[in-house]
């Protein structure tokens, strides 16, 4: 599709959001956070409207998982400021899940709905669904004998309880195998047009390119750059934008 | 509750409890036999009374050990494994989420002991001293208090202080609170300022050897000294109140 038609398109799709009234879910304004003098991330801003897929990009050290947990309140940020849209619930899949390991999936589904006052009738219909929607039988297999992509799905599912407005997905797609990649990026696609807001912090380029409307680029805590789904076309991939952002900063 | 009982499920399944609950029960099958004889001071332990008492002070130092071991790595590796992070976003305080580790940690121990004093009416049975057997209930409730105080404080040091640290003092409180009385008796003979470090120690730590000597009173049927057992509870809320105090600044 040619350049001009995918801009107008892209333009089309904010007008009818901003008609839609779609509102800004999660603003951040200056923010930083140091660790014994060594900044991590550094006056950042930007914001994240309703029903959009955001992404977080950057290298190792980069700073995306600490505003990730900035948001969700696990760290305390030095300065700046974090604004989420009023009565919103957030739904978070950490990057390297860690469940009680003599639990089944379910049991650790049941768990956390116990811990986020879900009605004790509606445990138990709740649970199974979400192990369907991630692709995980119900069955006696305790978690510790669960493979990577296993405890990344079953992240994603109890991200999910309490059906909450926006998720906040550190690395969905990590130890996942092709098939698995595949079937995660359409249940988030999926997930998307569900009307969730999504903020994903990943390393593989072409799974957010598929899922993303949006995003920032980021290096040594520090905003290089945002980009949208008009930047990327045939001549341009989301990885070319990224090399050329932190190719000079790296 | 959740947390505690998901917690408390976690605990049981650790087989240090197992191993130290085998060695301490063939500890005392031994000693309660005519297998071994027990001295001290040199004499012989003889009579069901003393042997009793012996045998009481053994199930109390096992089960303050079983309740360090029980509840040091509790809260260390809930935020080391960072399973603090899906707890805290669902809106749980630190306070509600350390008390109900805290107390999985002092349940687990109380079940160890259980079964440590399940041991000791074996040998109460065995003896043919059966009619002890009822005293035990409020004697094991007494033992319960002094274990509680070794775990509370295990768990409440471990929300702030590194585990290697927290063991160590942890140890201390053990070693000085099992030894109460021996180091109250030398604190007078040594005086100067080892005098009077014991004197800080003994104040600091709480008398382990005072509460479990008052279990062993109930159950014998020897005067029980309430003053020690105040002593005991009043121990208890000053260092809960750490679980209000002490507070992760990170999840």
């Amino acid at each position: 599709m040619p350049l001009i038609d995918r801009h107008i398109m892209y333009l089309s799709r904010r007008r009818k959001g901003k008609e839609e009234g779609r509102q800004i879910m999660i603003k951040i304004a200056n923010l930083s956070k140091s660790y014994k003098g060594k900044i991590v991330v550094n006056d950042l801003s930007f914001s994240v409207e309703e029903k959009e897929a955001f992404a977080l990009l950057g290298s190792n050290g980069a700073g995306k998982s600490t505003t990730i947990k900035m948001i969700l309140g696990l760290v305390k940020a030095d300065k700046g400021e974090i604004q989420v849209k009023d009565k919103k619930t957030i739904g978070y899949s950490p990057e390297t899940p860690s469940f009680p390991s003599f639990l089944n999936g379910a049991e650790v589904l049941t768990y956390y709905a116990k811990l986020q006052n879900i009605p004790k009738p509606e445990i138990e219909e709740t649970v199974e669904r979400l192990m369907q929607t991630v692709g995980l039988e119900i069955d006696k297999t305790k978690v510790k004998f669960y493979s990577k992509g296993m405890l990344q799905r079953l992240a994603l599912a109890q991200a999910l309880l309490g059906d909450p407005d926006i998720l906040l997905l550190d690395e969905p797609c990590a130890g996942l195998d092709a098939m698995g990649r595949i079937e995660m990026i359409e249940l988030l696609k999926r997930l998307k047009k569900q009307g969730k807001t999504i903020i994903i912090n990943s390393h593989i380029l072409s799974d957010i390119e598929k899922v993303c409307d949006r995003g920032i680029v980021m290096n040594r805590g520090k905003l290089m750059r945002s980009w949208n789904q008009v930047d990327i076309n045939e001549e341009c991939t989301l990885e070319d934008i990224f090399t050329q952002t932190l190719g000079g900063a790296m | 509750m959740t947390i505690m009982m998901n917690a408390l499920k976690e605990r049981i399944r650790r087989k240090e409890l197992y191993i130290v609950v085998v060695v301490a029960v063939i500890i005392l099958a031994l000693f309660g036999s005519d297998a071994a004889t027990i001295s001290v001071e040199g004499e012989a332990v003889i009579g069901f009374q003393s042997m009793f008492r012996v045998l009481h002070v053994v199930v109390n130092v096992t089960g303050c050990l079983l309740a360090m071991i029980l509840s040091l790595p509790t809260i260390p590796t809930e935020y080391r494994e960072k399973r603090s992070h899906l707890v805290w976003i669902r809106g749980i305080s630190q306070v509600k989420y350390h008390t109900q580790l805290t107390a999985a940690n002092i349940v687990s121990s109380a079940l160890a002991v259980t079964i440590l004093y399940l041991t000791l009416a074996f040998y109460a049975i065995t003896q043919g001293a059966a009619g002890y057997l009822p005293a035990m209930l409020p004697g094991l409730l007494i033992t319960y208090m002094g274990i509680a105080i070794v775990s509370l404080l295990i768990s409440v040091l471990s929300i702030c202080l590194p585990s290697f640290a927290v063991g160590l003092i942890g140890s201390i409180c053990i070693v000085a609170g099992i030894g109460h009385g021996l180091l109250d008796s030398y604190k007078n003979i040594i005086g100067g300022f080892s005098g009077t470090l014991i004197k800080w120690i003994l104040w600091i730590f709480p008398d382990l050897n005072g509460i479990q000597g008052q279990a062993a009173n109930v159950i014998i049927g020897d005067g029980v000294d309430v003053h020690v057992l105040l002593k005991g509870l009043l121990t208890l809320y000053i260092i809960s109140l750490g679980l209000l105090l002490f507070r992760k600044k990170e999840a």
